[in-house]
């Protein structure tokens, strides 16, 4: 089995080594035992004053991902309020973006300009992640985030989306709108809705977590991934290290198999990012 | 250490007494071993129509509960947004000794332009306001407007210090949650951020007692210390020693399961509040 951290951050303009470094990236990951993961661009310019424009952030998203295509997954951070922002988002794809990372930190998913780009995406067959729970962002944009505003995605045809950090502190009704997604009538042809369990959650709240996760009786170990959160000019292997063993104790006492820990770690991902094929 | 009692209410024409009685309140409050406390007056008239007084009433009772302790029992006069001329209301009764605001958010939201000014008010008064946060059993339908995510907005709101009653129960995590934003993410820098107290106040009833505590000391790196205040809910009229030392006990006994120490114990029953209240006026902000 080969780990996946599908949660990996690029800031621009940090205070560390900013120049994009795959090789650098990978060491450290291995040395979390991790062995790829999804990286997501800077931010889009209506989202931050730190934010930068679309090929800007392109470029950096591509040379932090080069020579490493089936490990390094570009991701790119987008907001409904770029300009041509359907049209970047298919130039994106041509140059081998694999999936749209989106903070809803000024609008509600549900808002039209949103669910174009969400029909976008399933047209396009690219996943979409997302930041879900409170956002600590400098800014009051909790409330965009509670879950049960994805409610209204039920109906987008063919779409696959995670919800981060399954939505802490706001657990419980994260994982009740996924079992609405399950059950659902129109969960057939409607979305997918998958279960970023990046922290988030703080330590304290973990077993809380992963008990849910794994006992609440829905069919949900086939939609869990795994994240950490981590930036990647600064990827710190050894706290990547420490949650992990303790999820893995946490997933020990669960009673969690290996067949269930492969899908959380690889097998998910590659499913949500349409890299197997079905 | 002494303990004080943050969140004790004043109802007017109640059955229990007939006038304001500061001795019988300190009397009972000291049967349960409790010190002095933060009195709040009763609410005003646009809160509750029925209940509810003129701001000069509630003044002078609110003043009368408190007479003769100056430094065990604190006035703070409930205040509602939509009172006439409330701004000056407020200055007035800084003047005339009130150490603080309570508000609840019975029919509006705590951003609403209307309720930040008398934010920006009491900051700049260095006077503190005391929330109430959580379900609210009001006899009407008003827990909509208390959900602690709402107090995001006062990330803003410069020098404020202000706390959440109940610690927003049974929203409690979303609560805690907010706690860390408002340490772990400012928006203004630290020295005109805005602080944010936990009031202990049941609220949690046993069941959730432990595991808000648990949570709350569980989270060591969150250092929920230096913003605990405990309380107790009890009406001055009639402050029960018997359903305080209840929580006392129940509290003690589960600060000594979680090791809690002494020092963070003097915290939460004392120097939280004295600092929260601007009493002791070297204390720094946390």
């Amino acid at each position: 089995m080969n780990i996946y951290d599908m949660h990996i951050h690029i800031f621009s303009r940090t205070n560390c080594e900013n120049k994009p470094d795959p090789s650098g990236l990978i060491t450290k990951m291995e040395a979390g035992g991790v062995y790829g993961g999804c990286l997501f661009s800077n931010y889009p310019e209506p989202s931050k004053s730190t934010g930068t424009c679309f090929e800007a952030r392109m470029e950096e998203l591509m040379k932090w991902t080069e020579g490493y295509k089936n490990r390094l997954f570009p991701i790119l951070w987008i907001h409904p309020d770029e300009k041509n922002i359907l049209e970047n988002m298919e130039t994106a794809v041509k140059q081998g973006v694999m999936g749209f990372k989106i903070i809803c930190n000024n609008f509600y998913v549900y808002e039209e300009k949103c669910m174009e780009l969400l029909r976008k995406s399933a047209e396009m067959n690219k996943p979409v992640i997302f930041h879900s729970g409170i956002l600590w962002d400098n800014q009051a944009a909790s409330n965009y985030n509670r879950p049960l505003n994805w409610e209204h995605l039920l109906q987008i045809r063919g779409l696959r989306f995670s919800m981060g950090h399954c939505s802490w502190p706001w657990v419980d009704e994260c994982m009740a709108l996924y079992g609405e997604f399950q059950n659902s009538p129109i969960h057939k042809d409607g979305a997918e809705m998958f279960l970023d369990i990046t922290p988030g959650t703080p330590k304290l709240y973990r077993k809380d977590l992963l008990t849910k996760l794994y006992k609440i009786g829905y069919k949900t170990s086939g939609n869990i991934l795994y994240g950490t959160d981590a930036i990647a000019d600064k990827y710190d292997s050894e706290t990547v290290k420490r949650w992990r063993i303790m999820d893995g104790e946490f997933l020990d006492e669960l009673e969690v198999g290996k067949e269930e820990r492969k899908l959380m770690y690889q097998d998910n991902l590659m499913r949500f990012l349409g890299i197997d094929g079905n | 250490m002494k303990i004080y009692d943050m969140h004790i209410h004043i109802y007017s024409r109640t059955k229990f007494v007939d006038k304001p009685d500061p001795h019988l309140l300190i009397s009972n409050m000291e049967d349960a071993g409790v010190y002095g406390g933060c009195v709040f007056s009763n609410p005003p008239k646009e809160e509750h129509p029925t209940q509810g007084t003129a701001f000069d009433v509630r003044l002078k009772e609110l003043l009368q509960w408190t007479e003769g302790y100056p430094d065990r029992l604190f006035p703070i006069l409930w205040i509602h947004p939509d009172e006439e001329n409330i701004l000056e209301k407020m200055e007035k009764a800084a003047e005339k000794g009130v150490m603080g605001f309570k508000i609840i958010c019975n029919n509006f939201y705590v951003y609403e332009e209307k309720c930040m000014t008398l934010l920006r008010k009491s900051a700049e008064m260095n006077k503190p306001v005391l929330f109430h946060s959580g379900i609210l059993f009001d006899n009407q339908v008003a827990s909509k407007y208390n959900r602690p995510l709402f107090w995001e907005e006062l990330l803003t709101v410069k020098n404020l210090k202000f706390s959440m009653g109940h610690c927003g129960w049974p929203w409690t995590d979303e609560c805690l949650a907010l706690y860390g934003e408002f340490k772990f993410a400012p928006v203004l820098p630290k020295e005109e951020a805005p602080e944010m107290f936990l009031d202990l106040t049941p609220g949690p009833q046993e069941p959730y007692r432990k595991d808000l505590l648990t949570k709350i000391y569980g989270m060591t790196s969150w250092k929920f210390d230096d913003h605990l205040m405990f309380g107790t809910d009890c009406s001055a009229d009639h402050y029960n020693p018997n359903y305080a030392k209840k929580w006392l006990d129940l509290d003690g006994e589960a600060l000594d399961s979680l090791n809690v120490s002494e020092e963070s114990r003097q915290k939460i029953y004392q120097d939280n509040l004295i600092r929260f209240l601007g009493i002791d006026s070297s204390a720094k902000k946390r």
